[in-house]
């Protein structure tokens, strides 16, 4: 009896995760489709481009990307760089200081901390985008149009990443912190002592900055003219908009390649981002 | 146990210093700058609460308002329980082929904005795009101009919403739902809990601050979307705006028109709506449902 109905549980076991993988499967092709088109594209010629079939090109033709990387369009390579040093150091201050913030209001207790954490949390909730208009005026003033700081700068602190942080630290037993006292750590040491037990929670948090500072794209626009100070957004946006024929074929290389640097980043990071995301729920 | 006599307030000064020079110094002028008259050149008048009192009587602000509002209210209600279904549907699949199918679903997320705006245009859209020939010719339907017909508009926003952001708050809930103890599901379902009882009153309450998570996150990232309206709907509100969201309708009265002091009060005018929306839905993150009790 019991056997029975243990191989009956069994079956239906299986036909739920068949019936699951399934749906799984068509919703991955669903979303993922124009992106093999994309990358397939970036190898047909621009006469074949818009017949999806065959999808395959026929050869790798590599015209698109030695054109795309040559420059004769817009500064891809020079683009691409300034995106990344954009994002990255967008996501190293915002990761350190929304780390440094939230450590001191999950672990100290002084004045006005509701007041003062209540407050600036929904301060720089309030998207830098809403506030593009008086951010310009802002950097006009202070010299900063059209380098790339006007893009990091306002990007450096995260109300998302303080209340991540501050719920972090607030799941971080204060023994290993009070040990370090007792060892007679000053107060600064003993929070650098901290960072590898959240490391998790860093890189985690340090992943969706920079996908989010990857695909930045009203602020760029607005801060940077210069082609050569563009991020690389704003240029393709430009050879989307900018030339009476758009060179289809190059446009889609160019986008495939944005596609890298976040891909990579996300294999790497995805299983602290797991473990970091999993302790959200944990009693 | 030893606690310091000070806290360590120099780890604050660069979080406060980026919010005091790049949040409340904007914030001021922005404020100035609204309700300054809309003078290019020269010095611009002061105006009071003249550009705020004109919204009331705009058309496109109550409309890029309410469609901002009905926009960002139609992506929460289709990407969150939608991901919360695809996170069951995850852990049902075998292991070998789980990490593929998810990347496949997140790789919207890892793309700029506007590359998939970019897709959706040469994809899905279109009489021959995939939206059409696979979804709308099959059910006998004559083909549909998703990003000009004004009753598609914002269904096109809101798929692309769809599309960028499933994966990642799939992820979300996948190892949220992974976070929950066994021990509770185990106990209820001694006591004779079917498999959407537990779901109810087991995971969802113990899932709640990872939903709220999700949720302010995705309601920011939805509300300023720009690049999605921009590329898609080419710099305007679309066919009788029925595209038109405030972000863009602030960038558009600023840097296409040039009248900074409107834009300044589109823009403020929409802060408290957004402000109230986060408040909510981060107080009942916070809020601590008791697994087990029906809420």
């Amino acid at each position: 009896m019991n056997r029975n109905l243990f191989s009956t549980m069994r079956v239906r076991a299986g036909i739920t995760s068949v019936a699951a993988t399934l749906v799984l499967a068509a919703l991955a092709v669903a979303f993922a489709f124009p992106f093999v088109w994309m990358l397939t594209a970036g190898f047909k010629p621009d006469s074949a481009i818009f017949n999806p079939f065959p999808l395959l090109p026929r050869g790798l033709d590599g015209r698109h990307y030695r054109s795309l990387l040559s420059g004769e369009w817009i500064p891809y390579q020079r683009q691409f760089l300034n995106s990344l040093f954009i994002a990255s150091a967008q996501t190293a201050l915002a990761t350190g200081f929304s780390c440094a913030a939230g450590y001191v209001f999950a672990k100290f207790d002084f004045r006005f901390k509701r007041t003062l954490f209540v407050m600036a949390v929904f301060t720089v909730l309030i998207p830098r985008q809403v506030m593009v208009l008086p951010l310009f005026t802002w950097m006009n003033d202070l010299k900063l149009l059209d380098t790339p700081w006007a893009v990091i700068l306002p990007g450096a602190a995260t109300g998302i990443g303080l209340l991540w942080f501050t719920a972090v630290y607030h799941r971080l037993p204060d023994a290993i912190p009070d040990m370090a006292r007792s060892e007679g750590a000053e107060e600064y040491r003993v929070f650098w002592i901290t960072l590898p037990l959240i490391k998790p929670a860093i890189v985690a948090f340090a992943l969706i900055q920079f996908t989010l500072a990857w695909q930045e794209h009203l602020i760029p626009l607005v801060m940077l003219f210069s082609p050569e100070r563009m991020t690389i957004n704003i240029g393709l946006a430009s050879l989307n908009a900018g030339s009476v024929r758009v060179p289809y074929g190059l446009l889609m290389a160019g986008c495939t390649l944005t596609l890298i640097p976040t891909t990579l980043f996300f294999v790497l990071a995805y299983r602290h981002f797991r473990a970091a995301l999993g302790k959200l729920t944990e009693a | 146990m030893p606690r310091p006599s000070r806290p360590p307030f120099l780890l604050l000064a660069p979080f406060f210093a980026v919010l005091a020079l790049f949040w409340l110094v904007p914030l001021a002028r922005g404020l100035w700058i609204s309700m300054q008259g809309n003078t290019l050149f020269g010095t611009p008048a002061f105006v009071g609460l003249e550009n705020y009192r004109g919204l009331l009587t705009d058309a496109r602000y109550a409309h890029a308002l309410r469609n901002t509002v009905v926009y960002c209210g139609m992506v929460l209600l289709a990407v969150l329980p939608f991901s919360l279904f695809l996170a069951h549907l995850l852990r049902h699949v075998h292991k070998t082929l789980r990490g593929f199918l998810h990347f496949c679903l997140l790789l919207p997320g890892l793309t700029p904005p506007l590359v998939l705006a970019l897709l959706y245009l040469l994809v899905f859209h279109g009489p021959a795009g995939l939206l059409n020939s696979v979804i709308v010719r099959p059910l006998g339907l004559p083909g549909v101009d998703w990003i000009a017909d004004p009753r598609f508009i914002k269904f096109s926003l809101v798929l692309l919403m769809l599309w960028r952001w499933t994966g990642f708050m799939t992820l979300i809930f996948l190892s949220g739902i992974e976070g929950i103890p066994g021990a509770y599901h185990d106990a209820a379902r001694s006591e004779g809990a079917s498999a959407w009882q537990r779901f109810r009153h087991v995971t969802l309450p113990l899932l709640r601050p990872v939903t709220a998570f999700a949720a302010a996150f995705l309601l920011l990232d939805t509300f300023v979307l720009f690049e999605g309206g921009y590329v898609l709907l080419g710099g305007s509100g679309g066919t009788l705006d029925a595209g038109l969201l405030l972000v863009s309708y602030a960038y558009v009265t600023a840097f296409t028109l040039g009248n900074f002091g409107t834009a300044a009060a589109v823009s403020f005018s929409s802060l408290p709506v957004l402000l109230i929306a986060l408040f909510a839905i981060l107080a009942w993150g916070r809020s601590r449902a008791k697994p087990g009790r029906a809420a």
